[in-house]
């Protein structure tokens, strides 16, 4: 099996492993870089509102 | 009494950053874990071992993995779970690197099979699933697929990585990258995200604002079931414990045997190694699918008919599989029947896992649930490994795999039966929530 996944990513790739390695390595930092970006910025955004709706009510 | 400061609701619920956490995290430990096939052949030809020797120490790591999970899933309860997932990664993450320094097949044995499997009980999907099964009730099911989705997508994604790396560099430096990856993505994921309840951010289950009592139809109840287990002992003496462990058994024969002897089999069905790869590779594909479908239909449906389903459906796959070729049916016994009994186990091999978690979950509660679980897991492997030794002996005698195949496809029939007998509605916290009946008189 390892060797089709091999020959269909050669085939479908034509380069060699490292365009692979770099695509897979990347997808695999972008992940958790992503999600942790994706969460200060709703906590910024909920922090922010917090705020204004306090500020109104007084 | 004066008004607090006003605090919206936040926009996404916390439970999804844990949701998403837990899919990273078994994404990388299950494909580190997976793609140990990728190093055999390269340490093969260094140290001149041969591949029965390789691959005791990838059999020697299954069953550690089983006979542990009881253990870690009972310091998962008695601890909360952060603690131990994050000493599992640290673990697996350093055992992966230490693999780069092996020179003695002992070596790999204990590594592999021993500290890597220990390690990777911590942070197994049956414990990270329990700890989701208390941050979710309506949606449990459905994170619990995500997270095994975590899991299949893992093969899919850190297989091919290993391999291309090994290809580009050497064996030696690819365990280090597996390491590291775990190391510096999972565990300041794991860190900065894992909570171990809602109570403790001050949220409710869900996401809800206020906590709600008393059942309601359609499951969106709060509140213990009648079977809710403060000790691990208390499911044994209970039937949906037994019902829900003794099918996993035959999902884990069912499953575990194809890893190893489905490739072997369709090549003595005279289908080509390159077509019997792909056919094997499509169907671990179909998982994700699987499991994100089992996750979001059981919430909506209940656990323990769909559960039931999917092993009546997995039976009728060897069925169709193993009975043309006996009696004598030319349509079915060619690739057609490879390619249906595909399409049948990709769906549902995954599948029951967010099934049994959740249903675990709804009728024992979640105080003991990491060892529950693991139990349950037990089961799992048990019927794995004993399926696997079970087909190769029956190969040695009768020259083919169609006795021990048929035997699990039957078996699953049973199974199919076990799941459906679970009485659902009179157990699961998503149906009733009134502790009348003690847990010792379940039946």
């Amino acid at each position: 099996m390892l060797v089709w996944i091999k020959q269909l990513m050669d085939h479908v790739l034509g380069s060699s492993g490292w365009v692979v390695v770099a695509a897979v390595g990347l997808a695999l930092v972008a992940f958790p870089v992503g999600l942790v970006l994706f969460y200060l910025s709703q906590l910024r955004r909920e922090r922010a509102e917090n705020y204004q709706a306090t500020g109104d009510e007084q | 009494m004066a008004a607090g400061p006003v605090r919206n609701k936040p926009r996404i619920f916390y439970g999804w950053y844990m949701v998403a956490t837990f899919m990273f995290i078994a994404l990388v430990t299950t494909g580190a874990r997976n793609a140990f096939g990728v190093f055999v052949i390269p340490m093969e030809e260094e140290f001149d071992w041969n591949r029965t020797t390789v691959t005791a120490a990838g059999f020697i790591g299954a069953v550690v993995a089983g006979v542990i999970q009881p253990f870690l899933g009972r310091i998962f309860d008695a601890t909360g779970g952060r603690k131990i997932i994050l000493v599992g990664l640290i673990s697996i993450g350093v055992t992966l690197i230490l693999l780069s320094l092996t020179f003695h097949i002992i070596f790999l044995i204990l590594m592999f099979g021993v500290f890597a499997s220990v390690a990777a009980g911590g942070v197994s999907i049956n414990n990270t699933s329990a700890m989701l099964a208390r941050w979710f009730r309506r949606r449990r099911a459905t994170v619990m697929g995500l997270n095994a989705a975590g899991a299949s997508l893992g093969g899919m994604v850190i297989v091919p990585f290993a391999m291309f790396l090994v290809q580009a560099t050497n064996w030696r430096l690819t365990w280090v990258a597996l390491g590291v990856l775990i190391l510096v993505l999972a565990l300041p994921l794991a860190f900065i995200f894992i909570r171990e309840s809602p109570a403790q951010m001050g949220l409710q289950t869900d996401g809800d604002e206020e906590p709600s009592d008393g059942a309601s139809p359609g499951g969106s109840q709060h509140g213990p079931g009648p079977l809710e287990a403060s000790k691990w002992t208390q499911p044994f003496r209970s039937w949906p414990f037994w019902q829900v462990s003794l099918a996993y058994m035959v999902c884990g024969s069912t499953t575990f045997m194809l890893s190893v002897h489905f490739v072997p089999y369709a090549v003595d069905r005279g289908v080509s190694p390159g077509l019997a790869a792909t056919i094997f590779g499509i169907m671990l594909g179909l998982n994700v699918f699987g499991s994100l479908g089992a996750g979001l239909l059981a919430d909506r449906f209940g656990r323990k008919n769909l559960l039931a389903l999917v092993y009546l459906l997995r039976g009728s796959g060897y069925m169709i599989l193993i009975l043309p070729g006996i009696f004598g049916l030319t349509l079915l016994s060619g690739n057609l029947g490879l390619w249906l009994f595909a399409l049948v186990m990709g769906f549902s091999w995954w599948a029951t896992l967010p099934l049994t978690s959740s249903l675990n979950a709804d009728v024992y509660g979640t105080q003991t649930l990491g060892t529950i679980s693991g139990i349950s897991f037990a089961f799992h492997q048990i019927g794995a490994a004993i399926s696997v030794l079970f087909a190769a002996v029956l190969y040695d005698l009768t020259g083919s795999y169609t006795v021990p195949f048929l035997i699990v496809g039957i078996l699953l029939f049973p199974a199919a039966f076990s799941a459906f007998s679970v009485k659902e509605r009179k157990y699961s916290s998503r149906y009733v929530t009134s502790p009348a009946v003690p847990a010792a008189s379940g039946d």
